[in-house]
């Protein structure tokens, strides 16, 4: 695993303090009404106050300030350790305060290294070393490296941002799956998914007559023999299919939307890549925060498209931005399954579930629930908030049903394992069927 | 542990005022009592407030030393009154810098110390100045000696090119 880093160059202008003002004034006035009324008693006065502000002006031009951050790694997964270098060198001796702020997706891997770090008389520069954890996935700028120098007895500081960090890329967690959920319509090339039609495969289908053509070793030697003529076997093939995984990125920046996009991007990588195993065309689209679109593509490069789409729309979350194409209207293929990962918190989600169902294509819903992160409620009102919000939440799948769009929970822990087998079976229940 | 130091920058700044208040004539000390409550509020305000704002609370502490100049009062007591100003000023801004901590970390005890070192330079400075004034019996060309030296030397400081 490589490391990355950043560097650049500042120049820190100086910002007066709130006694430099008094102080001047005091000492200038003094020393001139001493001078003209050449009293003692003003020149005493004035003393105090020109001493204090020759020492806190020794030094007042502005300072070049030498920035780097070196992190080990420049991509890590969820929940991972990063060490990080800060090195600051300029000239003279300062007492210098270092704050990390933003630290875009990283946590002080030890609390104790949060807040504001100083350094007492830190002669020609500093040297920090960090350690930090991963705790939002995406693509990340790392921290922002901010800087104030104070001279000795100064009267003026130095503050400002020396640095904006390397790029992190942080992938989501691994999520195990075994099982995949059937495409719409398979397409004509080898895969995992049983097809509707009947060819050569290995999932038997049914029994016919031997007609011409029929080979020998699909003979179905007990049924031959009980009818008293030969029947064959027919099979399902298997083939691959088309699967687009879309994202609910809306966030409002609250933990409960953060851990929610967290699980469905867990949820997402791990469907991706056991369907691109399993020889699926993956496609990914982001809506609410992030409007992203990526076509279903197979092979180890959509991987590596789909992850980058699936960071992108991470840093979007993170970062509250609307990422351009607020407008984009996906060309989502026919036999394409979609298998959507959202919380609901956004109605605006439903409306865009329900045009593609109602516009022919295979939906499908896995609901992010992170509310567990929550804790148990502080007061009756805000438990009662919640149940009301759990309504809300309850009618909007309910919503989602009756246009024939499947929902299924996932559990608080996020695993998805066994939302998925639900989504299986509940895809091939008649109801489900019904509504192709 | 730091509780203490908004109290001890408003005690230094008004301390000057109560010292200073009975050697000043009775037709003053009414306007001068009220510039004193002024001071304890304004000082108080410097310490926890933000916008911080040191210059009305350090020229209201000022104003009963400036008082004392070229009246009867002994013309010793103004430069350690000034320096007691100018410790208050230091800590109402050391105070302010530790707000929210619970404890003086090394950056603050090096300041801490900064102000007890600044403090005793002014005493000295203020101690030869008063002496020779006295001693020399010629204060007046003395102070006006001074005061153009320190002006000249004030000025070349703060006015230099960074």
């Amino acid at each position: 695993m490589s490391g990355t880093s950043a560097e650049a160059t500042v120049t820190l202008h100086p910002v007066r303090d709130a006694r430099l003002v008094p102080y001047a004034l005091f000492a200038f006035g003094g020393l001139a009404a001493a001078l003209l009324t050449s009293e003692p008693g003003l020149v005493a006065l004035a003393l105090p106050f020109a001493i204090a502000l020759a020492l806190g002006l020794r030094r007042h031009g502005p300072i070049e300030v030498r920035a780097r951050v070196e992190l080990d790694a420049d991509r890590i997964l969820e929940g991972d350790t990063v060490d990080a270098v800060v090195t600051l060198e300029w000239d003279g001796e300062f007492d210098a305060q270092l704050r990390l702020h933003r630290l875009g997706g990283l946590a002080h891997a030890d609390p104790d290294d949060a807040g504001t770090r100083h350094f007492p008389a830190a002669r020609g520069g500093l040297r920090r070393q960090l350690r930090l954890t991963a705790v939002r996935w995406g693509r990340h700028r790392m921290a922002e490296v901010w800087l104030r120098l104070e001279a000795p007895f100064g009267l003026v500081t130095w503050t400002g941002r020396v640095l904006h960090g390397p790029d992190l890329r942080i992938l989501p967690g691994r999520e195990g799956l075994r099982r995949l959920l059937d495409p719409a319509d398979s397409r004509a090339v080898w895969g995992m998914h049983r097809a509707h039609t009947l060819g050569d495969g290995h999932e038997f289908a049914e029994l016919r007559p031997y007609g011409p053509g029929d080979r020998l070793r699909d003979l179905n030697w007990a049924a031959t023999a009980r009818r008293g003529s030969p029947f064959v076997n027919r099979y399902h093939p298997e083939l691959a299919g088309e699967v687009i995984l879309a994202l609910d990125a809306f966030a409002d920046g609250s933990d409960v939307a953060n851990d929610a996009l967290s699980q469905a991007a867990r949820a997402a990588w791990a469907l991706a890549s056991m369907h691109l195993r399993a020889n699926d065309r993956v496609g990914i689209v982001g809506f609410g925060g992030s409007m992203r679109w990526l076509p279903p593509d197979g092979g180890r490069r959509a991987g590596y498209r789909i992850l980058e789409t699936l960071l992108g729309i991470g840093r979007d979350a993170a970062a509250a931005e609307r990422a351009p194409g607020g407008a984009l209207r996906p060309s989502i293929p026919g036999s394409a399954l979609v298998i959507a990962m959202t919380p609901l918190h956004d109605p605006a989600t439903l409306d865009i579930l329900a045009g593609w169902r109602l516009r022919g294509r295979m939906v499908s819903v896995l609901l992010m629930d992170a509310s567990g992160s929550m804790g148990p409620p502080a007061d009756r009102a805000e438990a009662l908030a919640r149940r009301i919000w759990q309504l809300e939440i309850s009618s909007r799948v309910a919503a989602l049903g009756r246009v024939g769009i499947p929902v299924v929970p996932v559990p608080t822990d996020g695993s998805i394992s066994p939302a998925i087998t639900v989504l299986r079976n509940a895809r091939r229940a008649p109801a489900v069927r019904g509504v192709r | 542990m730091t509780r203490w130091l908004p109290r001890l920058s408003v005690a230094f700044l008004i301390i000057p005022s109560l010292i200073a208040l009975p050697f000043i004539d009775t037709e003053s000390q009414i306007y001068l009592t009220i510039a004193f409550v002024a001071t304890v509020a304004f000082a108080i305000q410097a310490a926890v407030s933000e916008p911080k704002d040191l210059l009305i609370a350090t020229c209201l502490a000022l104003a009963p030393i400036v008082a004392l100049v070229g009246d009867a009062a002994p013309g010793w007591m103004i430069g350690p009154l000034t320096v007691s100003v100018l410790v208050g000023a230091e800590l109402n801004a050391l105070a302010w810098a530790s707000q929210g901590a619970s404890d003086l970390d090394d950056l603050r005890r090096r300041r801490l110390e900064d102000v007890a070192r600044l403090a005793a330079v002014s005493l000295v400075a203020v101690a030869m100045i008063t002496a020779a004034s006295f001693v020399g019996g010629s204060g007046g060309a003395l102070a006006w000696t001074v005061a153009a030296a320190a002006l000249v030397g004030i000025g070349r400081m703060v006015f230099r090119p960074a």
